[in-house]
């Protein structure tokens, strides 16, 4: 039997949670649009929320977290908004002093 | 029909989503166009969602889609129109970065495949499907045994002895169900302590069953051979019967029960204070920080308001700031 389409276990999520995560790593670090960036950082944090979900969740592990993962699933999901506005506010503030969205351009402070 | 049976169904839609988030995360990475890239982002997302739901996390999953796609992706879509002028649609990344970025990437990608494969629990599936298949199947393999044993008693009181053909599917049977008795014993030894002694003797006489019918084949003393395989198939349909009801007792245990696969309600309670899906946790330890989610829950809002104010007023005071600058 395929070992994909054998029954569902906490690691298969893990794996997706994985790569979604280092999606958004890599993504953080290499785009040099603000937007970008923060586009990584939801990435990064939906992989987190992924590993939260799976180890929360009955239906994969009989001795699972319980409501526990779901919840800070719930928090994280919450969390990334608030982060999403600020960031925002951030990179249209620079937007409209230095007329570029270029994070490699926020040098001001550089010796 | 066929093949409708041999497919696990949450697994493939499982696949399906997986494969629509992984790839779509990864196209965030490799597309250097700002539009296209928040586009994949809520491919990704939305199908995260959908993971969600099949993981049993159907409040988690709805509001995955109602503030993360909905809200935060809106917000981040926003932002990528009011800079989007036409030197920063598409911003490319010099080549080095990008050799160091995957290199990094995918050693920490390693790491991770490691560790979530590395832990046994974690790669071992609920047993309710598995344990509840091997009841239902052990229930019509003492259904088969019981008939195999009413022919041999038919054959014996006619006394005239079953045909070669019979005798050779009859084997057939035996063979393939010891197996499947010896797979089982192994399998469910953990998870269901109560259904191995019956698996266990039943083995034993289905090994016995097994002498009979081949005796049979040679022809020796027909009658009370035939005896023999009467009594020695019927015992072990009755040992079979108790390892199914030893099984299916074990599936019950670790069945999920239907109030409790509704979290929405319970999330609720959660926030509100009382934690309700562990009112049976015995260790006093534990059952102190079972206090609920007000005071998190309470900490979270106030931080997204006042977040939510702050980043207002930012966008509000620059204006000001730029304008008397000029």
């Amino acid at each position: 039997m395929v070992p994909l389409l054998a029954e569902l276990t906490v690691s298969h999520y893990l794996l997706v949670g994985a790569v979604l995560f280092v999606a958004g790593a890599v993504c953080m670090a290499t785009k040099r649009n603000a937007l970008g960036v923060l586009m990584g950082i939801e990435l990064v944090l939906n992989g987190a929320n992924i590993n939260f979900v799976a180890f929360g969740s009955q239906y994969l592990r009989p001795e699972s977290l319980g409501l526990d993962g779901q919840l800070v699933a719930l928090f994280v999901i919450v969390l990334a908004a608030a982060e999403a506005a600020v960031a925002l506010a951030i990179a249209l503030n620079f937007y409209n002093n230095h007329t570029t969205i270029d994070v490699d351009q926020a040098d001001d402070l550089k010796g | 029909m066929m093949l409708a049976a041999a497919f696990e169904w949450e697994t493939l839609f499982f696949v399906m989503f997986a494969l629509v988030a992984c790839v779509f995360a990864v196209a965030v990475v490799f597309t250097s166009n700002i539009v296209r890239m928040a586009f994949y982002l809520t491919l990704s997302l939305g199908s995260t969602a959908g993971l969600f739901f099949l993981a049993g996390a159907e409040f988690v999953g709805a509001m995955q889609l109602m503030i993360y796609v909905g809200g935060t992706l809106v917000l981040l879509i926003f932002g990528v129109m009011l800079t989007a002028q036409a030197r920063f649609v598409s911003m490319k990344t010099a080549g080095g970065e990008w050799v160091l970025a995957v290199i990094l990437g995918s050693g920490l990608l390693l790491l991770l495949v490691q560790a979530a494969m590395s832990v046994g629990d974690w790669r071992t599936a609920h047993p309710y499907p598995r344990l509840a298949r091997a009841a239902g199947q052990f229930g019509d393999a003492a259904e088969g045994l019981r008939e195999i044993a009413r022919q041999a008693n038919e054959a014996t009181a006619d006394d005239r002895g079953l045909n070669a053909g019979r005798v050779a599917r009859m084997s057939r049977q035996q063979a393939l169900l010891a197996a499947q008795v010896a797979a089982a014993r192994t399998e469910f030894a953990e998870v269901a302590p109560s259904a191995v002694a019956p698996l266990e003797r039943a083995e034993q006489l289905l090994g016995q069953v097994g002498q009979s019918l081949g005796a049979l084949g040679g022809e020796a003393g027909r009658a009370d051979r035939l005896r023999e395989l009467g009594i020695g198939a019927s015992d072990a349909a009755a040992q079979l019967a108790a390892a199914s009801s030893g099984l299916s007792s074990a599936a019950e245990r670790f069945a999920v029960p239907v109030d409790a696969s509704k979290a929405t309600t319970q999330i609720g309670l959660a926030f509100a204070g009382p934690r309700v899906d562990k009112l049976q946790q015995p260790d006093p330890e534990l059952r102190r920080g079972m206090s609920g989610y007000l005071l998190p829950f309470v900490i979270v809002s106030v931080h997204l308001l006042v977040v939510l104010v702050g980043a207002a007023y930012m966008a509000r005071t620059k204006r000001r700031a730029s304008a008397s600058v000029r």
